[in-house]
């Protein structure tokens, strides 16, 4: 390691400087022989249970494999059947309807939510109510929510008592992904405004009681006062939201298909897609179901670059 | 990196982790296992059913009834229906984990035949039955055989026999049991006169959410109007011209027929399965056109009184009256260890006296002819005698899979919800099997 002082902004020289003296007494030296026996076993770990796998994958990806018997090298033939699958070509637009529709529609949610929570009595035992989808298993969630609309569902019961006579067969595969948007924002409402709640409980009173003796709206105080003291936890939730919504799997599963079946492919986004490849019926594709994952993990990997520098500014310390 | 700790210590310590990754591995594959032969002790069985289900109680007591009459342990595993995925992984290495497992066709002819990892269960044809004095060849119909054989390979024994009727109420239709419609026409006669009945109410129950139970209904009208294997023989055809006969479209016309008179029940394409093969259960829908499992899956819903009958679908032009069926049945994987055991198991279970709890247990049909059926079940195995069987779909839904999943079914479900015509369905058909094929084929 340089001993020397190395060009650079004054605090790298201070810590290359506190390294460097650092190396040569004894206690960095004991230190420094723990390093790799402490992080080893996680190192393994990691690489075994991660980095391998997804090595795996996209090796995967550059064949066509029926998951048992020989691999057979197709190159970057499995990407180019998505490209021209019409089935994948829906299920990359459902993605994104998830990811931007149901992304927008929850933030949304979770912003009006938060500013109106604020104000109410009861708040904390409003906040574990709108919570409560994310308790229940999303199997559960999502089989519930496809009974509350069914033909005689609690929906069309209730459109019914307000004189509606012909309510839409909301399960009939025009509204189906409709429903499921829908109940995708149910359930993860309640996620975000939890966190945004709570990102918001820690701005201290007397800046809203300032911005109250300024005279500011509702609007103005949550756009001069509370986004920006937020706006760190904003973008982690939008991070958590990007990586999450390209990998929905099960509460579209559970609510549209059924009898061992798989949905119908007006519905899937691309983690159904990448299933059904492997597991539908059939000879399994596993090389376009791989390839699916690579497109995926792809997407996460750009979006997630993407917000963060959309989000990054200087955190306002107070 | 030297300097924070030294090179030997480094080695030291991944030669650890790699050791315990080693041992954890080990541990994960099972302990050793003797070769395949004659004296295996013991073998491994992972089902299709989950423990406790009726056809789980009749193979747990055949199993234990095995291990005492031969000695051979059996180590069972109930899986539940996705058993092919959970083993398909482990084929293509030296420890697979179960020397013999059941499920239905498809999967298994996809999975372990598809990728020639199923053994070949020609010999287990050749088996004596303990206790009977017969081979199994003898007590399987040559007609189950040749449907589980491909390239001159059996790659599936069955013990389950499904086939789809249309199923009704006997106690409510005694005259449908007298005289049950042969043709067409005489089917939608007695579906106007039921919808009348009903007030106008269709007659017709659907879980339109099912994508293969929309294509059973299409399926059929081929199968009567153009023969067994036209549907095949559609969805194979490289430039979709198949969807162009005339024929095909006189056929498929019978279901725009049903879908535009109303003869399906009010929610048939917005509801969520199985609730509308629960209102036919409870009076709410006449006739439900489906598998052997029905009597099983609808009982809890069924009204006092309902006696479970069942006829095949109505012949068409081409005069055809088989039967579609599917099978569920044994495979063995090729590297299964133990197989010489799986397939003693596999005789030993087709004993006429064993297999019967399928029958009076699970309530289902068996391949063997000479085993009394259940009473709700009596109406198929009539037509199972004397029919011709093909395979459920054309097979379609077992060699055209990505087809069936990505262009016929998305199609029919719009077609049954009343979105398409007839002639507009052919045509998408046409469309898009040609762009399939152009990337497929």
């Amino acid at each position: 390691m340089a001993s020397t002082v190395v060009p650079g902004s004054p605090a790298r020289t201070a810590r290359r400087s506190v390294l460097v003296a650092g190396s040569s007494s004894p206690l960095a030296r004991r230190r420094g022989r723990l390093f790799w026996p402490l992080v080893a076993p996680a190192l393994v770990l990691y690489l075994v249970f991660y980095i391998a796998p997804t090595a795996a994958t996209a090796w995967i990806s550059l064949n066509k494999w029926a998951g048992a018997g020989p691999m057979q090298f197709a190159g970057w033939g499995n990407y180019r059947r998505l490209l021209l699958d019409p089935t994948f070509h829906s299920s990359f637009v459902n993605t994104l309807w998830i990811l931007f529709g149901v992304g927008g529609a929850t933030f949304l949610l979770s912003f009006l939510l938060t500013m109106v929570l604020r104000h109410l009595a009861g708040r904390k035992a409003l906040r574990s109510i709108i919570f409560f989808p994310n308790v229940v298993s999303g199997v559960v969630i999502s089989i519930l929510w496809g009974f509350l609309f069914q033909t005689d569902g609690l929906v069309n019961s209730l459109l019914g008592a307000l004189g509606v006579d012909n309510p839409p067969a909301w399960l009939a595969e025009d509204h189906l992904f409709l429903v499921i948007m829908a109940g995708l924002v149910w359930v993860q409402t309640g996620f975000y405004t939890t966190i945004l709640m709570a990102a918001v409980d820690r701005i201290p009173p007397d800046l809203y009681e300032d911005a109250e003796l300024v005279g500011v709206n509702a609007w103005q105080r949550f756009r001069y006062v509370t986004l920006p003291l937020m706006w760190d936890v904003v973008g982690v939730c939008a991070v958590l939201w990007s990586i999450s919504s390209i990998k929905i799997f099960e509460f579209i599963y559970a609510l549209a298909g059924a009898a061992g079946q798989l949905p119908s492919t007006k519905v899937w986004n691309m983690a159904v897609y990448a299933y059904g490849e492997a597991f539908s019926s059939g000879v399994p594709r596993y090389g376009t179901s791989a390839a699916t994952a690579m497109v995926m993990l792809a997407m996460v990997a750009v979006l997630v670059v993407l917000i963060r520098r959309v989000v990054r500014r200087d955190s306002v310390e107070y | 990196m030297d300097s924070l700790m030294p090179r030997r210590q480094v080695l030291r310590t991944f030669a650890l982790a790699a050791t315990g990754a080693a041992v954890l591995g080990n541990a994960a594959c099972g302990g050793g296992s003797s070769p395949s032969g004659a004296d295996d002790k013991e073998f491994t069985y992972w089902s299709m059913w989950q423990d406790g289900e009726p056809s789980a109680v009749v193979l747990k007591a055949a199993i234990e009834q095995f291990t005492k009459d031969t000695g051979i342990k059996v180590n069972v595993q109930w899986k539940g229906r996705k058993v092919v995925d959970q083993i398909a992984p482990t084929l293509n290495t030296h420890n697979v984990p179960a020397d013999l497992i059941d499920s239905q066709d498809r999967f298994v002819k996809a999975t372990l035949f598809g990728t020639k990892q199923g053994l070949n269960l020609n010999s287990v044809y050749d088996l004596q039955i303990p206790g009977e004095g017969k081979k199994v060849a003898d007590v399987i119909p040559a007609k189950y055989r040749d449907f589980a054989t491909a390239d001159g390979q059996a790659w599936l024994v069955p013990y389950q026999v499904l086939a789809e009727q249309i199923w009704y109420d006997g106690a409510a239709l005694p005259g449908v049991t007298a005289s049950p419609p042969k043709t067409w026409d005489e089917f939608v006669t007695l579906l106007g006169q039921r919808k009348a009945a009903r007030g106008g109410g269709g007659p017709l129950a659907l879980d339109g959410d099912i994508g293969d139970y929309n294509a059973f209904w299409t399926y059929h009208v081929i199968l009567r109007d153009l023969g067994p294997g036209a549907f095949s023989a559609a969805a194979t055809d490289k430039k979709g011209a198949k969807f162009d006969d005339p024929r095909m479209l006189a056929a498929v016309s019978k279901i725009e027929q049903l879908v535009k008179g109303g003869y399906f029940i009010k929610g048939y394409n917005g509801s969520k399965w199985p609730a509308i093969q629960q209102k036919w259960a409870g009076g709410q829908a006449d006739f439900l056109l489906l598998g052997t499992f029905v009597p099983s899956e609808t009982k809890s819903a069924a009204k006092a009184g309902f006696q479970y009958r069942s006829f095949p679908f109505p012949s068409g032009a081409a005069g055809d009256t088989s039967q579609e069926i599917s099978l569920v049945g044994f495979a063995i994987p090729a590297k299964a260890k133990h197989a010489s055991a799986a397939q003693k198991f596999i005789a030993y279970f087709l004993n006429s006296s064993r297999l019967a709890g399928m029958s009076s247990t699970a309530n289902n049909l068996t391949p063997r002819t000479d085993i009394a059926v259940p009473a709700v079940l009596a109406d198929a195995k009539k037509t199972l005698d004397q029919a011709r069987t093909v395979p459920a779909l054309d097979g379609v839904k077992m060699d055209q899979a990505e087809w069936y999943i990505k262009v016929f079914t998305p199609t029919n479900n719009e077609f049954l919800a009343g979105k398409l015509t007839a002639a507009a369905f052919l045509a998408k058909l046409k469309n898009t099997t040609a762009d399939y094929w152009k990337v497929n084929g």
